[in-house]
């Protein structure tokens, strides 16, 4: 029906680094990535466009065939991943550790939103670091309901 | 702010033309001293080496002179005569060569010279005694000349001459002093004569001896004349020209110490420098004057343009020069004088737009309140003119149980235009006043018009003006109206009990008299129509119609009879602000051509009895203006507190609520969606609530109309198979400007289209397939997408031919995703795809006509921020609408 999701795989000592281009829909076929054998899965969603929800129950399959010994890291997550993973439950697998993920940041002189890529250690108490505006300097406000925005990390 | 002048243009000028001279000239001064050091260095050396050639030939010559003249004595026979024939002879002999000696056979002594030089008798033989001629190695090495250096003898040399058979040698001193007067001659060289051997021969000062040349051997060893540079410690560089004397073994030298030779080289070279560097000089002087001549000019004019920046417009700059900066100093001349006729015009304007101004707020008090109500009657206006002034004019006589309504159109608008208007406010107002002492005229339209057709006939006949005028008898309804040529009305009968249609809009027509103002004794004819309860009058002028929208498309009546039958309801402020919102929508921001005057009267409405409790106060005002006076007495507003603390009190009637909500979207689609088929639910911080409660009360709901969901963008597309759904939907979003709202909507909008374009097609297959992967392809129904964006809305509109798709369907669905918030397994649907269109909208709609259509609506609000979007409390609207 669609272009295919383009699924670059990476495997450096004993993990294997996933990237995914494009949509993730219902035509995205994630098994092949069950037959490679490593220590650790590494998910790459810089480049994620459009999710649909079939695309998204074809994910939370994949996750399920991912054996438990496996640790699975999430990186790179752009905003609409974020939106997922607190809409959808399964989406991020159980265990799993987020790296980094981007979230807006409002600068009220400058009138301009910036998506800011966070390190999910750097989140204490669902609160979001202080982050400065790269045009003024200034301090820009979070731009989301932090407890809304952060719940994934719950 | 003006900056500081730091690096003025007059010193830049200087410098460049400076530098460029400066450049020029040293490289040509330098070129041409060098070329004229070559030239005469050339002309030095050559004349150098000309001149000792000249004196060794003069010394060749005098002494192969004297061996001459040795043959010569030889030969003479009277010998001892030989010395005053020859007095330059100091000495004569003969000798006979044996073999083993040289015998001297005959001698002969000058004794006369050597005395006239000084020298005392017998000065030669004593000569002849302490320097003895070589005589073995004059024979062996056929010596010709000889030396005799010595200051205390004569000066003089010794020539020889060999007999050819050997046998016989003859010798003869000979005075050096012609060889001598001749290396004197020429004062400027130091010249002597040395032998092949580098001893020397013959000196100007006789008794020094020669100095030792350091390139002897150079000069001896060449055998031909040159010329020399030879460097001495003390005396520094010398130029020594030498000349051989062929056969004699002797070399003439003449020596000249550089410095000297080129003292005139050097002077005038000198004196090149001097006049290069005086010539430089007066170059960079007229480059100075130059800069200064240019840059006096632009002085001038910073200082004009100074002065004009204090204001001083007066200022003018006087530059004669016929260049460019003569011509921009003619320019700021002009300029300047334009400023001042500027100033002078903006003045007048301002005054003129004072006076309009004035004339404005004069006007306004021509019109009565815009908005107002009794029992009997609800009246609501919009005027807004074209310019400062208008010419329209409406307004209302309550007077002794009638209600006197004016709607009034001068030509043309502006303040012509307005003057007239002026005049009909006072026919308005001498009336009111005329009705007390004769109360027929309030109760003729007709007459009113006569009144007022005379009172503008008297300010002149050049503009005219089209009026409608009704009297409403309050108690029975009847309404008497006269027209002048104005539009003729609408009148809509039992408004509110059913939806309206076309049919229902009622023109008031005939009894159509001329223009006021356009004959003095014109007539106007009366009709009459009886007014029952719940019926409105629109009234209006022809601005409304006739205004056009940025490409030039005016609105029409087609769109304005459409905009009445969607928006007319109980409530006349509403309908106005509905009909003139539509109209401005399609207008999208362009001035209006024409003033606009839209009037509503309600006859006997009524009141619906509508709870409204705690509402926060900027809401209650929205929801009081917009629901007041709600046509549909059935439908009941109420906030989702209220509803959900007694939802048996209004459990019977659900669906005929609108439910304003504070609470999360999952607690009204799980807590209020699911268990009751609520069709309206508000988000408490909509911003758009009371247009919100408008539509939602409105016969045909929220459409997706082109004008109403985009006017600043626009595009739909007819899908036929899901293999076009991705191609279709970057086609629709590409060009799409995001102005004011947040980063990345599309990501949202993009999810949304997908997940209601594929539900589309699977619910309108006829295949009955649940996989997913399998592309569909409709052969007569096909679903339409279409986006658009205005200046609030993102609009998203997906809508199939089948008409299915239930408010159970959606309640299902809804409360499916936010339940388990996990997709479904299987082959079918995930079954959340709604789930994520509702979480990502501020608004869902859906507007169902059964069997016929399903359009879903999603609308995300614009504001610049991510935050305000996920705040906002999603708005659901179900509208199902009749078949037509």
């Amino acid at each position: 029906m669609s272009e295919k999701l383009k699924i670059d795989t990476h495997i450096v000592d004993d993990e294997l680094i996933i990237h995914f281009i494009g949509q993730m829909d219902e035509d995205a076929d994630f098994k092949k990535l069950l037959d490679i054998k490593a220590s650790r899965f590494v998910f790459d969603f810089n480049k994620i466009g459009l999710l649909n929800s079939c695309g998204i129950r074809e994910w939370i399959s994949f996750l399920e065939g991912i054996p438990g010994d496996v640790q699975v890291t999430y990186k790179n997550c752009p905003q609409i991943i974020i939106e997922q993973m607190n809409m959808v439950h399964g989406f991020i697998k159980e265990g799993a550790k987020i790296e980094t993920f981007y979230a807006p940041y409002y600068c009220e002189d400058c009138d301009s939103e910036t998506k800011v890529l966070l390190q999910t250690e750097n989140i204490t108490e669902f609160h979001a670091p202080k982050i400065n505006c790269d045009k003024c300097s200034k301090e820009m406000e979070f731009d989301a309901i932090e407890a809304q925005y952060f719940n994934f990390l719950k | 702010m003006i900056r500081k002048v730091r690096f003025p243009l007059k010193i830049k000028l200087i410098a460049m033309i400076s530098i460029l001279l400066l450049a020029s000239m040293a490289f040509y001064v330098y070129f041409a001293v060098d070329l004229f050091s070559k030239d005469k260095s050339a002309y030095i050396y050559e004349d150098s080496l000309k001149s000792n050639e000249s004196l060794a030939t003069i010394i060749s010559t005098k002494i192969e002179s004297a061996q001459r003249t040795l043959l010569m004595v030889r030969a003479a026979t009277n010998k001892s005569a030989v010395f005053n024939t020859v007095p330059s002879f100091l000495s004569y002999k003969e000798y006979k060569i044996e073999k083993k000696s040289i015998i001297p056979i005959a001698e002969l002594f000058n004794s006369e010279t050597p005395q006239s030089y000084g020298f005392l008798t017998g000065h030669i033989e004593e000569v002849e005694k302490r320097f003895p001629p070589p005589l073995q190695k004059i024979v062996l090495e056929n010596i010709t000349a000889i030396p005799i250096i010595s200051s205390e003898v004569i000066p003089h040399f010794l020539i020889s001459r060999v007999s050819p058979n050997k046998k016989e040698l003859i010798t003869a001193r000979v005075l050096a002093n012609d060889l001598i007067d001749a290396l004197r001659k020429n004062t400027n060289y130091y010249s002597y004569v040395i032998t092949t051997d580098g001893a020397p021969f013959l000196n100007i000062t006789a008794n020094t001896i020669t100095p030792r040349l350091p390139h002897l051997k150079k000069i001896i060893g060449s055998g031909r004349s040159g010329v020399i540079d030879s460097t001495g410690k003390k005396m520094g560089t010398s130029l020594i020209s030498y000349s051989p004397l062929n056969g004699m073994g002797l070399v003439v030298v003449s020596e000249i110490l550089k410095a000297r030779a080129f003292k005139a080289t050097e002077y005038l070279v000198t004196k090149s420098q001097f006049f290069g560097v005086f010539l430089i000089s007066i170059a960079v002087i007229i480059g100075i004057l130059f800069a200064r001549g240019v840059t006096t000019d632009i002085d001038k004019l910073v200082l004009a343009t100074d002065q004009v920046r204090k204001k001083n417009f007066t200022t003018s700059v006087a530059i004669k020069s016929r260049d460019e900066i003569g011509a921009l100093s003619d320019s700021f001349n002009i300029m300047s004088k334009e400023i001042l006729n500027y100033m002078k015009e903006m003045k007048e304007k301002a005054r003129l737009e004072n006076e309009l101004e004035v004339a404005k707020l004069v006007q306004e008090s021509f019109f009565p309140d815009h908005h107002t109500s009794n029992d009997e009657v609800q009246l609501s206006a919009f005027y807004a003119p074209a310019s400062e002034c208008g010419g329209d004019w409406w307004s209302y006589l309550d007077h002794n149980g009638k209600l006197i309504l004016f709607v009034a159109d001068a030509t043309g608008h502006g303040v012509p235009a307005a003057f007239l208007t002026a005049t009909a406010n006072c026919c308005a107002t001498n009336i009111k006043y005329l009705a007390n002492t004769n109360p027929e005229i309030i109760n003729s339209p007709s007459k009113i018009l006569t009144f007022m057709n005379n009172a503008i006939c008297s300010v002149g006949e050049r503009i005219h003006m089209t009026a409608f005028v009704g009297v409403i008898d309050k108690e029975t309804g009847v309404m008497k109206y006269s027209n002048a040529s104005h539009n003729s009305p609408f009148m809509v009968q039992n408004l509110g009990k059913e939806a309206m249609n076309k049919s229902d809009l009622i023109p008031i027509l005939g009894n159509i008299g001329p223009r006021l103002g356009h004959k003095k004794d014109a007539a106007y004819d009366e009709g009459q129509v009886q007014l029952e309860e719940k019926t409105s009058l629109i009234l209006f002028t022809d601005g409304i119609l006739e205004n056009t929208n940025t490409e030039l498309n005016a609105y029409g009546q087609r769109k304005f009879i459409n905009s009445i039958v969607d928006r007319l309801c109980p409530d006349a402020k509403t309908s106005v602000e509905s009909i003139i919102r539509d109209a401005n929508t399609f207008c999208d921001g362009h001035a209006y051509d024409d003033d606009v005057t839209l009037v509503v009267c309600n006859y006997k409405m009524g009141r619906p009895e509508i709870d409204i409790k705690s509402y926060p106060e900027d809401i209650a005002a929205q929801i009081n203006s917009s629901f007041k006076h709600n046509p549909h007495s059935e439908t009941k507003l109420i906030d989702a507190m209220e509803f959900l603390s007694t939802p048996e009190k209004f459990s019977q009637d659900s669906d005929k609520l609108i439910i304003i909500s504070e609470k999360s979207d999952e607690e009204n689609v799980l807590n209020i969606m699911e268990k009751y088929p609520v069709k309206h639910i508000i988000g408490a911080n909509s911003k758009h609530i009371k247009d919100e409660i408008i539509d939602a009360t409105s016969p045909k709901g929220n459409t997706s109309e082109k004008s109403l969901i985009g006017t600043l963008y626009y595009k739909e597309a007819a899908i036929t198979s899901t293999e076009q759904i991705d191609s279709v939907i970057e086609c629709l979003m590409d060009g799409i400007k995001f102005d004011e709202i947040f980063d990345s909507p599309i990501e949202y909008l993009k999810t949304m289209a997908n997940e209601l374009l594929t539900n589309a097609f699977f619910n309108s297959s006829t295949e009955q397939t649940t996989d997913r992967t399998t592309e569909i392809s409709l052969s007569e129904k096909e679903v339409t997408c279409k986006i658009g964006v205005n200046k609030d809305q993102i609009t998203l509109s997906v809508s199939d031919q089948y008409g299915t798709f239930t408010i159970d369907r959606l309640r299902k669905s809804l409360a499916y995703g936010f339940r388990n918030k996990t997709p479904k397994t299987g082959a079918g649907g995930a079954g959340i795809g709604l789930y994520m269109c509702y979480s990502f909208s501020n608004q869902l709609i859906v507007n169902l006509t059964p069997s016929k259509k399903t359009e879903i609506i999603c609308i995300i609000e614009k504001n610049r921020r991510y935050k305000t979007y996920k705040e906002r409390i999603t708005s659901m609207h179900f509208n199902e609408l009749e078949t037509s």
